[in-house]
């Protein structure tokens, strides 16, 4: 169990610039090109080995960051290309790492691999490319796994199972033979912990925790706790004197109501204390004070009303405030004591289920069932539906694809099933195929499963004997071909696509009749 | 490799796609914008496309495995419908949130339709 994978960062070494001999310069040498999804592999007709072996991706400077943003030329699922901007940087790389100086064109005729059953627009792409940015004087199109095929001189009749992209997991995985017996025996601990494979991805420590010590930490955390208890604190203190203001307040007001409650008494008294002088006045007349006249008398009733009902109205007013004020502090009250609730029960919870889904991203690779991916990803291959994908798996295509075929046809096609790509290089997917076609081929029939000598060279390798040919003139696009019979145009080879010549699309006479059927040009303009 | 658009070879007759940067950018069409309009026009019959070679779908039915260990699963948790292969796994699918197991059944491609 101590095996511990260590995922290296894959340092690419640069493609040095090669001669350009005069023999290549004047010698009218093909140039092969294995246009891969994963790895682009360059050269002479002449030559062994390609030239150049480069990693068929662009790395491009982020404007945003400075990250480096890697993006493939090829859009998968299989290597189409469809950005072709990419493609004319990565022939500028090819063209000017063999060392060609020629002025203005490149006067090579070029084999080149495209995907099976390319689009029509992609090659027409492709070739208006070759022809008017370089000006090469022919282009031959071939398909990678025929290449391969013909490569390894296993007859005409054949399965090509052909596997994309290699990557990283290659190296580590490898193909079930019977999924269901192996993942049952992954399911006993003892046999996991003998056969669990750890992988360490490279890892980068972040600058600001790795500058501390734990002392350090210890003192940060302290500190910490220490703000945390002063903030406390000094909110307890901000709500006393809230408190306290509010008493205050309360206070003065019971003063006032105390105030104007004298107050009305005091006016009471005076009034009772007039009337009785008024009587007074009455009872002995003397000749110093004049009883008040009818006008004075009710100016005097009047001014007690008035005095009474600025008073009464002040003391209603003070009374509702008072009141208000009560409610707002038991409204507040309420509040706080949910505020507490909320701390104890809702908000545990969901502080619980935070801190989980925050640990979830952390301890990846703590629990030993994150790691058993080595043998479940390549079986995606045969069962897509544990993905969720729909589709058949290889196995089941496979059968699918013998059911289009007579029988001897069959027996021809399963005894000649042929595996090349970067992908078929998984171990063990050349035993799982036998055991596929063991179940699906009719009782004791033949079956057999070649591998490709060098998946991922052999292509370079059949394209290089293609292009070395005595014939390879006749199987290459002239630019006089691409002017006439347009970009899309494809001459059949053995190791060819078929060509079907675009038809015209069935044109809408309600829509403007302008439409140029052969140029299905479209082209979105954005401003950058 | 890095990206030099600015960068003229002698070889070269012209720049077809590549452009200075600042200028107008063209949009490629995606692999799927080629195939749909690939797929308007009348092909003759026998014609193979490249929309024509998918994988059928699958007849098969579809075997179950734990969405939590890649065990093989003979149960399925009503609740939150994932699968899983013991008891010890239950426990793990009770106790994960409404989010998570929507997560793994995405991945799983659960959701969709006709599965």
């Amino acid at each position: 169990m101590e095996s511990v994978l260590v995922l290296k960062d894959y340092k690419t070494v640069p493609d040095i610039v090669h001669e350009y001999s005069p023999t290549l310069k004047f010698g009218h040498i093909p140039l092969v090109i294995d246009n891969g999804s994963y790895q682009c592999r360059v050269g002479w007709s002449i030559n062994d080995e390609p030239n150049l072996i480069f990693k068929n991706l662009i790395a491009r400077p982020r404007k945003d960051r400075c990250k480096k943003d890697a993006e493939p030329p090829a859009t998968p699922p299989i290597q189409i290309v469809t950005h072709f901007e990419a493609q004319e940087q990565v022939f500028d790389y090819i063209f000017s790492h063999l060392g060609i100086d020629n002025d203005g064109s490149v006067p090579h005729p070029i084999a080149m691999t495209e995907a099976f059953v390319t689009p029509n627009y992609c090659r027409q792409l492709m070739s208006e490319l070759l022809f008017e940015g370089y000006g090469v004087p022919g282009v031959s199109y071939g398909v990678d796994s025929l290449f391969s095929m013909y490569k390894n001189d296993i007859g005409d009749t054949a399965l090509i199972v052909n596997c994309g992209v290699e990557e990283i997991l290659q190296e580590h995985c490898s193909i079930a033979l019977d999924y269901q017996e192996e993942i049952r025996k992954w399911a006993n601990p003892d046999y996991y912990e003998a056969n669990v494979q750890r992988v360490q991805l490279p890892y980068v420590q972040t600058t600001s925790s790795s500058g501390l010590t734990a002392e350090q930490q210890k003192e940060r955390k302290k500190e910490m706790a220490r703000r945390l208890l002063e903030i406390n604190a000094r909110k307890r203190e901000e709500r006393l004197a809230e408190d306290e203001e509010q008493l205050n307040q309360l206070l003065a007001i019971k003063r006032q109501i105390s105030n104007i409650h004298m107050r009305i008494e005091k006016n009471k008294q005076r009034i009772v204390a007039a009337a009785t002088a008024e009587e007074n006045l009455e009872n002995r007349p003397t000749g110093r004070l004049n009883p008040p006249t009818e006008p004075e008398r009710s100016r005097l009733g009047s001014m007690r009303r008035d005095l009474r009902q600025p008073l009464l109205k002040s003391i209603l007013s003070y009374s509702f405030q008072y009141r208000e004020l009560v409610a707002r502090r038991e409204a507040r009250r309420a509040r706080r004591a949910a505020m507490v609730k909320r701390r104890t029960a809702a908000a545990a919870e969901r502080m619980r289920v935070i801190s989980r889904l925050a640990a979830a991203g952390d301890d990846f690779g703590n629990q030993d069932s994150d790691w058993d991916a080595y043998k479940r990803a390549p079986e995606l291959m045969f069962q897509p539906s544990m993905m969720g994908n729909l589709e058949a798996g290889l196995a089941e295509t496979m059968e699918y694809v013998f059911k289009h075929f007579s029988p001897e046809d069959q027996l021809l096609l399963a005894n000649n099933v042929f595996l090349t790509g970067g992908s078929s290089q998984f171990p063990g997917l050349k035993e799982r195929l036998e055991r596929e076609l063991l179940e699906m081929r009719p009782f004791q029939s033949t079956h057999k499963v070649v591998v490709a000598k060098n998946p991922s060279l052999d292509a370079w390798y059949g394209a290089r004997d293609f292009a070395g040919s005595n014939e390879f003139e006749n199987w290459c696009i002239s630019k006089e071909d691409y002017y006439e019979m347009g970009g899309e145009y494809l001459k059949e080879h053995y190791a060819s696509n078929k060509y079907y010549k675009s038809p015209a699309p069935i044109v809408d006479n309600t829509l403007a009749p302008s439409i140029d059927s052969n140029v299905v040009k479209e082209e979105i303009v954005v401003d950058c | 490799m890095t990206g030099d658009s600015e960068k003229t070879y002698r070889f070269k007759t012209e720049n077809k796609f590549l452009v200075k940067s600042g200028c107008k950018k063209r949009m490629w069409r995606s692999l799927k914008q080629i195939l749909t309009a690939d797929r308007t026009l009348p092909w003759h019959n026998d014609a193979v496309l490249y929309y024509s070679i998918n994988a059928p779908p699958t007849f098969k039915p579809t075997k179950k495995y734990s969405d939590i260990s890649g065990l093989p699963a003979p149960y399925m948790d009503r609740h939150s419908k994932l699968f899983y292969s013991n008891a010890e796994e239950f426990a793990t699918v009770r106790s994960l949130p409404m989010d998570i197991t929507a997560g793994y059944l995405q991945l799983r491609g659960a959701n969709t339709i006709v599965g």
